[in-house]
C-alpha cells in the first residue's frame, strides 16, 4: 500500500493527498478518535451520549419508587427506564437539530440567563463567587457549564418559537365558543336500579347455585401465622445512659481531633506590584518598599491600592481580599498573614505573582466552642452512637442463634431478653402491624420460611426496626365457606337483577316513547321519575354518563332526537333532546390560552418527526 | 522499494524525487491552508450572524408576547432582510403571521407564511407553515385554497393536525361527509396532546347527521 503511494506521489496525487489530509485532522481534530465505547448509551445519528449523566437522572427517579416499593415491580422499572432514553434521545435530537440548523445563543444571552438563575443569585443579585462554588461542588468546569446552557437555551429558543407563533382565527374561536358553550334542551326519564332492588328476589337456592358455579371467586387469599423478635432502634436508645464524664473524656477526645473549631479566617488588604516582562524583580520590589513607606508615613492604603496594585480583582475595592481561610493563598502569602498581628502592615512579601504590601484588618474563628455549649448535642450524639453499636450487636446475635436453632425463636428471645410476640391471618397484601413492612411479606412467604419451617434472616424493615420471624401455621388458599360469603352473593346478584330489570323497564319505555307517547305519560305509567325539559350546558349537574349522551347525540333536525343510556349506579335513562341552542359569542374567551395549546400541539408533532428520522442505537442495560 | 540500496541511494533518491515534486508538495500544502483560513473565516461569519440574528429574535418573542405589534414587525423584518441565512429568517415569518392574524389582515399573514415555505431550510418548519396558511386561507373563506396547501407537501408527523385542517376546509365548503371523514382520521391517528380531541369531537357532532356527499 504504502508502495503504491510512494509510487504515485507525483504531481497532482501527492497535492489531493496533502490537501485532504490537512482537512481531515482540521476539520475533526484528532481528540474525536476515541474509543472509549462501553462509557456510551446511546448512538443518535452517530453521536455518542455518555452513560453517566443519565444513569444519574434514572437513580434518582428509582430511588423515588423505592420508597414504596422493597423491590421495584419490573415492568415499572421498565417504564422508568423507557421514559428516561427517551426524554434522552429526544432532547438530543433536539439539540442535533438546533445545531446543524444554525441555531446559536450569543455570550450576552448566555450571560444574562446565568445571571438570572436563582442559585447563583445571593441576596438576589449574581455572584461569582456562589457562581464558581455551586459549579465546584458538582465538579462541573464553567466552560462545560456554559456549554451545556448554551445548548439547553438553544433547544428552548426553539420550543419557544413554534409554541408563541401559533395563532387562533377568530372564526376558530368563535365557533370554539359556540361549541363550548352550546346548551341542549331536554326532558328524561330515569328507571333507577335501586328502586328496583326492592322489587327482586334472590332465593337461598340462587345464592347456592350461584356459590356452586363460581367457586373459583370465592378463594380465601392465602395466610400465615407468625412469630417474631422486633428490635426496635428507638427504644434502645431511649434505654441508654450517658454519664457525665463519658460526655467530656468525648468532648476532650473530639477537641483534640480539631472538631468545635471553625477555621481561622483572616480579613486583609494588599497592594501587588507584579514581576513581568515590563518591570523587573529589583524594580518591583522598590516599588512595593516605597509603597509600604507612605503607608507608614500616614497615607491611606486603600487609596494607594487603587493607585498602584497591579490585582484587578481587588484594587477597585482599596485592595479588600475579603475573609479567607489559609488555603485560600499561595505558600509565602499565606505565611506572612498567619503570622501578623492584627491592624498590622507588612511587606514587600514576594511570591510567584510579585511583591506584595500587606495590612491585617481583622480576624475570627479559630477557637473551641466551649464543653458547656456543646454538652447536650454531645450527650445525644453518644447516646446515638453507643445505641447504633448496641442495634447491630443486637441484630448480630438474633442472625446467629435464629441460624444455629432455626426451629425456634425462643432462643432469641431469651438472649436478646426481648419478647416473642406474633401475628395472624397475614396475606400477601400488605396490612396493620409488622405487615405493613414489605421486606417482612417477603421474608414470610419465602421458601426457607414457609415451605421449610425455619426461621428467617434478620430482616431489615426499615432504618430502625429488625425482624426475625417464623412461620407457626399456614392456611392455603381454599374455597370460603358458603355461609361466610352469602351476603356478598345476595348484594351482587340482588343489584344485577335490579339492573336487568331497570334495563328492562327502561327499554320498554324507550320503545313507547319512540312508537310516539309522551315521555312524561310513559314514564309516570311506569313508574319512573320524570324531568321536565330543561336547558343544560356541558357543564350542567347531570349523571355525567347522561350529560355525555346527550352531548354527543345527533342534532335534532326536524323531529327530536331520542336516547337512552345506562347510568353509573345501573339506571336505566331515557331522553328526548328538542333542541341545541349555540353558545353565546358576544364576549369571547382568551384567544392565547387555545393558541398556546395548538403551538403546544405543533411542538409535539415537530419533534415527533424529528424522532422519527433520526437514527438510534440504544443499549438499555447499560443504565442498570 | 529496492531492499539492496544503500542509505546513500537512497538518500539521492528522495532528494531527486523531492526536485521533481517538491514545489507540487509546496503549492498542496499552501492550497490546504487556505482553504481551512477560508472555511474558518466562513465559520466565524455564520456564527456571527446567527448570534446576532439569535439576539434580535429573542426581541422579536418578548415584542410578540407582549402585544407590541410596530417593534415585533421592525425585528421581524431585520430578520427577514439581513439573515436570511439563518434559522431565524424562518421564524420570524412564523411570528408574523401570528401578528397579522391578531390584527385581522389575513392578506398579510399568508405573504409571510408563504415566504416561510418558499425559503425556509428546515421541512418541518415548512410543514407548520403549510398548516397555519392553510388556516389563514380558512379565515379568508378559501377552503379549496386550504385544502390545496394541505395537500402540497408529505405532512408526516404532522397528519393528525393536517386532516383536522381538512374537516375544516370541507365543512366550511358544505360537504359533512367529506368533513367527518377527515375529522375521524385526525382523531384515529392523533398521538396524546398533538390535538385538542374534544374540540374535534364536537366539530365532528356539529356536522350533524352526515350523508355521503357526491
Amino acid at each position: 500500500m504504502l508502495q503504491t503511494i510512494r509510487d504515485r506521489s507525483t504531481g497532482w496525487v501527492s497535492i489531493f493527498l496533502f490537501v485532504i489530509i490537512t482537512l481531515a485532522f482540521a476539520l475533526w481534530g484528532v481528540g474525536n478518535y476515541d474509543f472509549t465505547g462501553s462509557n456510551i448509551i446511546a448512538k443518535v445519528n452517530g453521536e455518542e451520549i455518555p452513560t453517566e449523566d443519565i444513569r444519574r437522572v434514572y437513580r434518582a427517579q428509582m430511588q423515588q419508587y423505592q420508597q414504596f416499593y422493597d423491590e421495584v415491580p419490573a415492568e415499572l422499572q421498565e417504564q422508568v427506564r423507557n421514559n428516561v432514553l427517551e426524554g434522552l434521545v429526544r432532547d438530543e435530537v433536539l439539540s442535533q437539530h438546533t445545531r446543524e440548523n444554525g441555531y446559536r445563543i450569543g455570550d450576552a444571552s448566555l450571560v444574562n440567563a446565568i445571571q438570572d438563575m436563582p442559585m447563583f443569585q445571593d441576596q438576589g443579585s449574581f455572584s461569582p463567587d456562589l457562581f464558581r462554588a455551586r459549579l465546584a461542588a458538582q465538579g462541573l468546569s464553567p466552560q462545560y457549564f456554559e456549554e451545556q446552557m448554551r445548548r439547553s437555551l438553544r433547544v428552548t429558543q426553539l420550543q419557544q418559537a413554534l409554541r408563541s407563533t401559533a395563532f387562533v382565527t377568530p372564526q376558530e374561536l368563535a365557533q370554539r365558543t359556540r361549541l363550548e358553550r352550546e346548551q341542549r334542551r331536554a326532558d328524561w326519564a330515569q328507571v333507577s336500579a335501586t328502586e328496583m332492588a326492592n322489587q327482586v328476589e334472590v332465593s337461598e337456592a340462587d345464592i347456592e347455585q350461584y356459590y356452586n358455579d363460581n367457586e373459583d371467586s370465592f378463594m380465601s387469599a392465602e395466610a400465615v401465622d407468625l412469630e417474631y423478635v422486633l428490635i426496635d432502634a428507638d427504644a434502645i436508645a431511649a434505654g441508654i445512659e450517658v454519664s457525665e464524664d463519658e460526655v467530656r473524656e468525648f468532648y476532650e477526645r473530639e477537641r483534640e481531633a480539631g472538631r468545635f473549631v471553625a477555621p481561622e479566617e483572616r480579613r486583609a488588604r494588599h497592594i501587588l506590584v507584579t514581576v513581568d516582562d515590563d518591570t523587573s524583580d529589583a524594580d518591583a520590589r522598590n516599588l512595593a518598599t516605597e509603597l509600604l513607606g507612605r503607608i507608614q508615613g500616614g497615607e491611606d492604603f486603600a487609596t494607594l491600592a487603587s493607585e498602584f496594585s497591579d490585582d484587578p480583582g481587588s484594587a477597585p475595592d482599596g485592595g479588600d481580599l475579603g475573609w479567607a481561610g489559609r488555603d485560600v493563598y499561595v505558600g509565602p502569602f499565606a505565611d506572612a498573614l498567619f503570622s501578623m498581628e492584627e491592624g498590622a502592615l507588612t511587606g514587600p512579601v514576594r511570591t510567584d505573582f510579585g511583591y506584595h504590601v500587606i495590612q491585617l484588618d481583622e480576624v475570627r474563628g479559630g477557637e473551641a466552642q466551649p464543653f458547656e455549649e456543646l454538652r447536650a448535642e454531645l450527650q445525644a450524639e453518644l447516646a446515638r452512637r453507643q445505641a447504633e453499636e448496641e442495634f447491630f450487636d443486637l441484630s448480630e446475635t438474633a442472625e446467629d442463634l435464629a441460624f444455629e436453632t432455626p426451629d425456634s425463636l425462643q432462643p432469641v428471645a431469651d438472649a436478646l431478653g426481648l419478647q416473642l410476640q406474633s401475628a395472624t391471618g397475614i396475606t400477601r397484601a400488605p396490612g396493620e402491624g409488622i405487615a405493613a413492612y414489605p421486606a417482612v411479606l417477603s421474608a414470610a412467604f419465602s421458601d426457607l420460611v414457609l415451605e421449610e419451617r425455619e426461621n428467617s434472616d434478620v430482616v431489615r424493615a426499615d432504618e430502625q426496626t429488625r425482624i426475625v420471624l417464623r412461620v407457626t401455621a399456614h392456611y392455603p388458599p381454599a374455597v370460603r365457606p358458603l355461609a361466610e360469603v352469602s351476603d356478598e352473593i345476595r348484594a351482587m346478584l340482588e343489584q344485577e337483577r335490579a339492573e336487568e330489570l331497570a334495563a328492562e323497564r327502561g327499554e320498554a319505555l324507550l320503545a313507547r316513547v319512540h312508537a310516539g307517547e309522551a315521555l312524561s305519560v310513559v314514564a309516570e305509567e311506569l313508574g319512573a321519575t320524570y324531568n321536565e325539559p330543561d336547558l343544560y350546558r356541558r357543564t350542567s349537574g347531570l349523571p355525567p354518563a347522561l350529560r355525555n349522551e346527550l352531548f354527543v347525540a345527533s342534532r335534532p333536525a326536524d323531529e327530536p332526537v331520542i336516547g337512552s343510556v345506562t347510568l353509573e349506579d345501573g339506571s336505566f335513562a331515557v331522553f328526548v333532546l328538542s333542541e341545541v341552542v349555540p353558545g353565546d359569542t358576544t364576549v369571547l374567551p382568551e384567544a392565547d390560552p387555545v393558541a398556546t395549546q395548538a403551538g403546544q400541539g405543533h411542538l409535539l408533532a415537530y419533534i415527533a418527526a424529528l424522532r422519527a428520522d433520526a437514527k438510534v442505537v440504544l443499549i438499555p442495560e447499560r443504565l442498570e | 522499494m529496492d531492499e539492496f540500496q544503500s542509505e546513500k541511494e537512497q538518500i539521492d533518491e528522495l532528494k531527486k524525487w523531492w526536485k521533481e515534486n517538491g514545489n507540487f508538495v509546496i503549492t498542496g500544502l499552501a492550497l490546504g491552508v487556505l482553504v481551512l483560513g477560508g472555511l474558518g473565516y466562513w465559520k466565524n461569519y455564520k456564527i456571527t450572524q446567527a448570534e446576532s440574528a439569535s439576539a434580535i429574535y429573542e426581541q422579536l418573542i418578548q415584542a410578540v408576547s407582549t402585544g407590541n405589534s410596530d417593534a415585533a414587525r421592525n425585528f421581524a423584518g431585520q430578520l427577514d432582510q439581513q439573515y436570511h441565512g439563518t434559522p431565524y429568517a424562518a421564524q420570524a415569518g412564523l411570528a408574523l403571521a401570528r401578528l397579522y392574524v391578531n390584527d385581522n389582515e389575513p392578506a398579510q399573514a399568508a405573504n409571510a407564511l408563504q415566504s416561510v415555505i418558499d425559503n425556509a431550510a428546515d421541512e418541518h418548519v415548512v410543514r407548520i407553515a403549510r398548516l397555519r396558511l392553510a388556516k389563514v386561507q380558512l379565515m379568508q373563506d378559501q377552503p379549496d385554497a386550504a385544502i390545496a396547501t394541505l395537500a402540497a407537501g408529505d405532512p408526516g408527523e404532522f397528519a393528525p393536525l393536517y386532516h383536522e385542517a381538512r374537516g375544516d376546509a370541507y365543512a366550511e365548503k358544505g360537504e359533512p361527509g367529506n368533513a367527518e371523514r377527515e375529522y375521524q382520521a385526525a382523531l384515529d391517528s392523533a398521538t396524546p396532546g398533538l390535538l385538542d380531541r374534544q374540540f374535534v369531537e364536537m366539530k365532528l357532532n356539529a356536522l350533524g347527521t352526515a350523508e355521503p356527499d357526491a
